[in-house]
């Protein structure tokens, strides 16, 4: 079933990361609807410091879901991926 | 201690236990190269072309448990390394390639040979770097082997300016590695680990199916426990060959495309399948939908991402091989498996790899003996094609990475080189490389790293005048259009002369066991040109598309629906 999901990624703040992010989308083939960054700082969360923010809004199956957050958390720089319920859910 | 960027590479390959690189300079790499006179203590391979320095590092890393280094010049250099970085990527290989790159001044100027070596690089490595200041190399070596052997392994490539290799400073080596985004699981979960166990206490129809994760895992000795307390026969997947002593009652073979029939029987007759450190490669299933329809899956592996990601799993146990099943033997109960066990005996019975009946040279049959004047005792590495699934099939591996060959990628051209690194690695062993005219001749001028290093690698090249496999398909599902596949070749043992390397030709039977004992007589290296029947196709198979259990035996061919 497919259905709307919405995935948050703490990243080190290095360059090229958000490179290695897309390139996981494009070549596992997952299909973004959505993608924002920014930089913690801009946070004002004093425990985050030197990581970038990715949420991402992706619509599929559950498992796929579940097979992108784990593609993802494989990434070296990525420190932490979590999935938050989208609109509409409990 | 201040020390340029170049010294500061072979400081840290010496303090990560690096005995030997295989390599090829250039330009942006001389300074690299300028400096390793100053340590006497590393052995430096020179190569013919940089992809045999990625299969070198990676057969020797595959046949010593170790990282297996390479390096090579900016552009040219670099992309001559990305097929055997994949090669190595895919296999899972702990291996660190050094690149050179243009100064740092130049970078994205399309300087003269530069490339994107890190762009290229980001999708067939673990993980890479551009060295952007001389003080973060020695950090970023650190990581490199830390990455590259832990975990999962895999190829890490580290790309390096040469302005940077050429700055000073001040150098110290870290004693920790911090990465906040890598922690691989090593220990299972325990109730996961119980109730797997539990599930194996209940089955009626067992299977262990091994995988490469349990060599990486050093796992061997766990692996035998669980399958002798639990009286649980053991199927291996092409790169777990090894990982099982395949002369154990307990073991049926490799299931798989090319598997033995009663090996794919075995899969499709249990009713629980245990995988360990696999990743239910296509070459293996067969149709998904129709792989093990009676079982239970319980999957082991250190990398969550393989966990679901091909086959629907009961029990997934996210961990290293080797806690794992030690923590699974625990609880196992003794019991037999007498009914399922004489089942699996009788497909084996009923339906052998056998060798047909034929007056001339039979691939399979040189292969045999090549086993049998080795008693088992050689490591045999692989080209990719007919040679390497009978190099499978048709040999008794009873020890870990005694069959080294591509599996994920299916490199053509990797078995010369790679050969290279398994000797370079276990000088005391008996290596031959099996291969087919055409992966030999895609990386034949590897015999000039023989030469000069003077490697007793011996080499059988298994030539049948064919791009084997393809022409195999064609024969079976393009009704024998042979197009593109007859290949010719040179003089092979004129070619091993010209290196210095002595050789025989073989044409017939007679000739094939005095040609493989002059082999092993001679210290040094030696080829032989095994001319075999050209159109012998290698059976079992499962046809593409097709369920383990439609594995066909008998060649029908032009019979075969795709
Ligand atoms: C680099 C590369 N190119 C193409 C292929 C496709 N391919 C797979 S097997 C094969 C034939 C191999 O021929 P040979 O080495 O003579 O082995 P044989 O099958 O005849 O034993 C080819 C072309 C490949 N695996 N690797
Ligand atoms: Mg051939």
């Amino acid at each position: 079933m497919t259905s709307k999901h919405i995935l948050v990624a703490l990243l080190e703040d290095k360059p090229g990361v958000l490179n290695r992010m897309s390139s996981v989308f494009r070549r596992r083939g997952f299909n973004i609807e959505n993608v924002n960054v920014i930089d913690t700082i801009n946070l004002g969360d004093s425990s985050l410091t030197n990581l970038t923010r990715v949420t991402i809004v992706v619509s599929g199956s559950k498992a796929m879901v579940t097979q992108l957050k784990r593609q993802l958390e494989k990434i070296i720089d990525v420190v932490k991926v979590s999935e938050i319920p989208a609109e509409g859910e409990a | 201690m201040k020390m340029t960027g170049a010294q500061i590479v072979w400081e840290s390959l010496l303090k990560e236990e690096v005995e030997v690189v295989f390599g090829f300079p250039g330009g942006a790499i001389i300074p690299i190269y300028d400096t390793l006179p100053e340590y006497p203590q590393m052995r430096h391979v020179l190569v013919r072309h940089e992809q045999g320095a990625a299969h070198a590092a990676d057969g020797y890393a595959r046949a010593t448990g170790k990282v297996g280094v390479c390096m090579a010049t900016s552009g040219p250099g670099a992309t001559n390394l990305v097929t055997g970085i994949t090669n190595a990527y895919l296999d899972s290989v702990p291996m660190v390639a050094i690149t050179a790159q243009v100064a740092r001044s130049v970078i994205g100027t399309d300087a003269f040979q530069e490339v994107d070596t890190t762009g290229i690089t980001l999708p067939i490595t673990k993980h890479n770097y551009l060295v952007l200041d001389t003080a973060s190399l020695a950090r970023v070596l650190k990581e490199s082997f830390h990455l590259a052997r832990t975990g999962r392994p895999g190829p890490v490539l580290v790309d390096i300016p040469r302005d940077v290799l050429a700055e000073a400073t001040e150098y110290s080596y870290p004693e920790e590695v911090n990465l906040p985004g890598y922690k691989p699981v090593l220990e299972g979960h325990a109730a996961q680990v119980k109730r797997a166990a539990k599930m194996i206490n209940e089955a009626e129809r067992p299977l262990i199916l091994a995988g490469r994760g349990v060599a990486i895992a050093g796992a061997h000795r766990e692996l035998r426990e669980l399958a002798e307390a639990g009286e649980i026969p053991v199927v291996t997947t092409l790169l777990g060959i090894g990982s099982f002593p395949e002369s154990h009652d307990l073991s049926f073979g490799m299931p798989g495309m090319h598997g033995a029939a009663y090996a794919n029987l075995a899969v499709d007759g249990a009713d629980l399948i245990i995988a360990v450190g696999m990743r239910f490669d296509d070459r293996l299933t067969g149709r998904l939908s129709g792989f093990a329809p009676r079982a239970k899956v319980i999957h082991i592996d250190i990398d969550p991402a393989e966990i679901g990601k091909n086959v629907r799993v009961d029990v997934p146990i996210v961990g290293d091989a080797r806690q794992v099943l030690g923590a699974v033997v625990k609880q196992i109960l003794p019991r037999g498996h007498s009914e399922w066990l004489k089942q699996l005996g009788q497909w084996r019975d009923e339906h052998p790899l056998s060798v047909r009946e034929c007056g001339g040279l039979l691939p399979q049959y040189v292969i045999r003996q090549i086993y049998e004047a080795t008693g088992g005792g050689a490591i045999v590495v692989t080209g990719v094609g007919q040679h390497q699934m009978w190099a499978a099939q048709h040999c008794c591996y009873d020890r870990p990475n005694s069959l080294i060959s591509s599996g994920g990628l299916g490199t053509m051209g990797f078995g010369l080189p790679a050969s290279v690194g398994v000797k370079v690695g276990c000088p005391d062993d008996v290596v031959w490389c099996i291969d087919g005219d055409g992966s030999f001749q895609m990386t034949m001028q590897e015999l000039g790293t023989i030469a000069q290093e003077k490697l007793g690698v011996k080499i059988a090249i298994i030539n049948n005048g064919y791009l084997g496999m393809v022409r195999q398909w064609q024969g079976l599902f393009y009704e024998r259009r042979y197009v593109a596949t007859p290949l010719s070749g040179p003089d092979f043992v004129q070619i091993a002369a010209a290196y210095g390397i002595p050789g025989l030709r073989v044409t017939r039977r007679e000739g094939v066991v005095p040609a493989i004992e002059r082999a092993l007589g001679e210290d040094g290296p030696f080829l032989i040109d095994f001319v075999v029947e050209p159109e012998e196709d290698v059976y079992p198979m499962v046809p593409p598309g097709a369920a383990l259990a439609e594995v066909i035996e008998e060649p029908v061919r032009g019979e075969v629906a795709v």
